[in-house]
């Protein structure tokens, strides 16, 4: 891809952001914008509705679409494995299974002091804890693999018993969390959400080097002299950050991870991680942001998940972008 | 001549097992004043029993209830009234069977988790009632071995679970549509469908009498408060925010209650489902809110902290029945009078009267 190329698909990123905060059921214009943000009165519903609504959606937009699309990166040069994703280690699931206690079981610490996010949030720390501790221990990582996939069956089935036990609208509530929705952040969460997000993009920036050399073999990085465990613990606890601070906020959110690095790689043609993580960060900002638009054009029509969304417009997408590059 | 009264009574109802509802010649059609879901045949010493599915507004299925005496018209479901034992496998059920003091004829239920009824919990403890499970899990084997008469079930237009089975070996399922009743009386109504089965059809018309004057009295009551305070209903899901439409059940409480309902102007039924921008947009300062599905303040906004725009959250006049759900589920639709009266007691206190709530609470902090 071009420079040129690639600078346009930046500049669309605050084109698309815009399109965004104009979308719903009311337009606004940019002195309310202004005001909301300078002077916010919070009598005034249309300012409420920009500064608590729409802006915490775009933010949030930005931060899961980046977030995912690089943590799918991580995991796939990680494990040398196209079909790894943001959620291959499991991190979700433990964001899931707190947020399934905290909607379904009725412990009273944790739907009502606690809530649905706080939960979640729990639950991915513990989870990115338990897989950063099995990282320490364990050489391989195909094993670490397993032991990813083996968390995410665990808590599936544990959340499968509690799905059993729950009545239909702790049922209708939990699924409809798991459909993933920019909609649940609220202005005031934002602190702590941009706190791990910026750590875990500073700490990215010196894993470049070393990512690059993992490329061509774990064997090879090390007589290169990368310090293999040392980088493979980091990329592990920067994906956990991520993935697990995304998941308490937005649901898991499917396909971003999966698809974004992939394609970022058959369009940029290279192996060099600052581009592809540059890339990554562009793309899946640009893809979340386009579903999340069509999620509320859509909306008075249908409600569409965003899940939903991801995948039906992005699986048809990378196909395309496939079969063009094979021809 | 008692065979040709027979067949005189046989050819009405052949000539009666039209799809659409109307009277025909020589019948009387009992007395239903407000539910639109079943209608009740009087001709001459036979009754029938029509179940109305409410989605294409025909006749789902036709009961003779035989009595004492009475021979089975054939082609025709027959059930033998009085009945000895009933399957309620709803909350709504539950309560009217206790209005007519027939808790004694429940062998099956659904699950005990909907249960608030402190003798069908303890009639479940002591293994004298049986539960199909709920939610998906449901098993007809308790049903076939305690062999009860009737199977009274939530209607969805579609049969019961092996009904075919069942009606061969004189078990039969009944679909309850209380819950598509769009009048609260029509709701409680139903009651006369118990009645009818278990032979307490004088109870069950005198007991619905009565909470119809009850009801009348009370609405009449709020009309006479000089406030209309505004109300919006519902809570959020997901993205989803639902509010019963214009046209509703709740809608028409609150339309009985004088109360100004945000939305009372909306067509249709069910529920209207709009974003959270939508009715912030409509209900920023909105006087009350109903049905927030929560019990605390606390636990509405940790799980939502935008919750606190609302006038209502800031004035603390927020009301929930979840504080008892099984309690609310299996009472208020055999008692409507009693949430008309919890919705005067919270809206109209220029109306003196005693401040007892049956089923609403105010959130607690």
């Amino acid at each position: 891809m071009s420079k040129l190329k690639f600078y346009t698909f930046i500049l669309l990123i605050p084109v698309i952001g815009t399109l965004n905060l104009t979308v719903g059921q009311f337009d606004l214009d940019f002195s309310l914008m202004k005001e909301a943000l300078f002077n916010f009165d919070s009598t005034d519903t249309y300012q409420v509705i920009f500064r608590d609504f729409r802006l915490p959606r775009l933010i949030i937009g930005i931060i899961a679409g980046s977030g995912l699309a690089i943590s799918g990166l991580l995991m796939q040069t990680l494990f040398n494995n196209p079909l790894a994703g943001p959620y291959i280690l499991g991190i979700n699931s433990g964001a899931s299974l707190f947020a399934a206690i905290s909607i379904m079981t009725g412990v009273s610490f944790f739907s009502s002091q606690f809530g649905t996010i706080s939960s979640a949030l729990l639950g991915a720390f513990i989870f990115g804890l338990i897989i950063l501790g099995f990282s320490l221990l364990i050489r391989s990582k195909v094993s670490l693999l397993l032991i990813g996939v083996m968390l995410g069956s665990f808590s599936g089935a544990l959340i499968t018993v509690i799905q059993s036990m729950s009545d239909a609208f702790q049922l209708k509530k939990f699924t409809i969390w798991t459909m993933g929705s920019l909609q649940q952040v609220n202005f005031e969460d934002f602190p702590i959400i941009l706190l791990f997000y910026v750590l875990a993009l500073i700490l990215l920036i010196f894993t470049i080097k070393p990512l690059n050399a993992i490329v061509i073999g774990e064997e090879q990085a090390a007589i290169l002299g990368v310090r293999v465990k040392v980088v493979r613990i980091v990329l592990i606890f920067i994906t956990a950050i991520l993935t697990g601070l995304i998941t308490a906020y937005c649901g898991p959110i499917a396909f971003v991870g999966l698809a974004v690095p992939n394609l970022v790689k058959l369009l940029f043609k290279t192996q060099n991680h600052k581009m592809l993580i540059l890339g990554s960060f562009v793309f899946g900002i640009l893809f979340l942001l386009l579903s999340d638009w069509l999620v509320q054009l859509l909306w008075s029509d249908i409600h569409l998940p965003l899940n939903a969304v991801t995948s039906l417009i992005g699986a048809p997408f990378v196909i395309l972008i496939i079969l063009k590059k094979l021809a | 001549m008692k065979f040709l009264r027979f067949f005189f009574f046989v050819s009405l109802f052949l000539f009666s097992c039209k799809s659409t509802v109307k009277k025909e010649e020589g019948t009387k059609i009992g007395l239903i004043k407000y539910a639109s879901n079943f209608k009740i045949e009087e001709a001459g010493e036979f009754t029938f029993l029509m179940i109305i599915n409410p989605e294409t507004n025909e006749i789902e299925n036709k009961y003779f209830l035989k009595k004492e005496g009475q021979e089975d018209i054939q082609g025709m479901l027959s059930v033998s009234v009085p009945i000895k034992s009933i399957a309620a496998l709803s909350s709504t059920h539950i309560g009217m069977l206790n209005k007519l003091n027939s808790l004694d004829e429940v062998l099956i239920i659904s699950d005990t988790n909907y249960i608030y009824n402190k003798t069908i919990k303890s009639r479940f403890r002591n293994g004298l009632i049986e539960s199909v499970g709920g939610d998906g899990v449901e098993s007809v084997e308790p049903i076939l071995y305690s062999r009860v008469n009737v199977v009274m079930f939530s209607g969805f237009g579609k049969p019961f679970s092996h009904q075919d089975k069942l009606e061969k070996l004189g078990i039969y399922c009944i679909p309850n549509y209380d819950w598509r009743e769009f009048h609260p009386l029509g709701k409680a109504e139903w009651i006369k469908v118990f009645g009818y089965l278990l032979g307490k059809e004088k109870e069950a018309s005198d007991y619905f009498d009565r909470i119809e004057r009850e009801y009348f009295n009370l609405l009449n009551l709020a009309k006479a408060s000089v406030k209309k305070p505004t109300v919006f209903s519902g809570s959020l899901l997901g993205d989803v925010w639902y509010a019963p439409a214009g046209e509703s059940f709740n809608a028409k409480l609150y339309e009985d209650a004088n109360l100004d309902y945000v939305y009372s102007q909306s067509k249709g039924t069910g529920s209207l489902d709009k974003s959270f921008e939508e009715i912030l947009l409509d209900n920023q300062n909105t006087e009350y809110w109903l049905n927030p599905n929560s019990t605390s303040f606390t636990d509405l906004l940790a799980n939502q902290s935008k919750m606190t725009y609302f006038k209502a959250v800031q004035d603390k006049k927020v009301y929930d029945y979840s504080f008892q759900m099984n309690y609310f589920w299996e009472n208020s639709a055999i008692e409507p009078q009693k949430v008309l009266s919890d919705f005067i007691t919270i809206f109209h206190n220029d109306i003196k009267r005693d401040d007892s709530l049956y089923f609403y609470q105010q959130l607690k902090d």
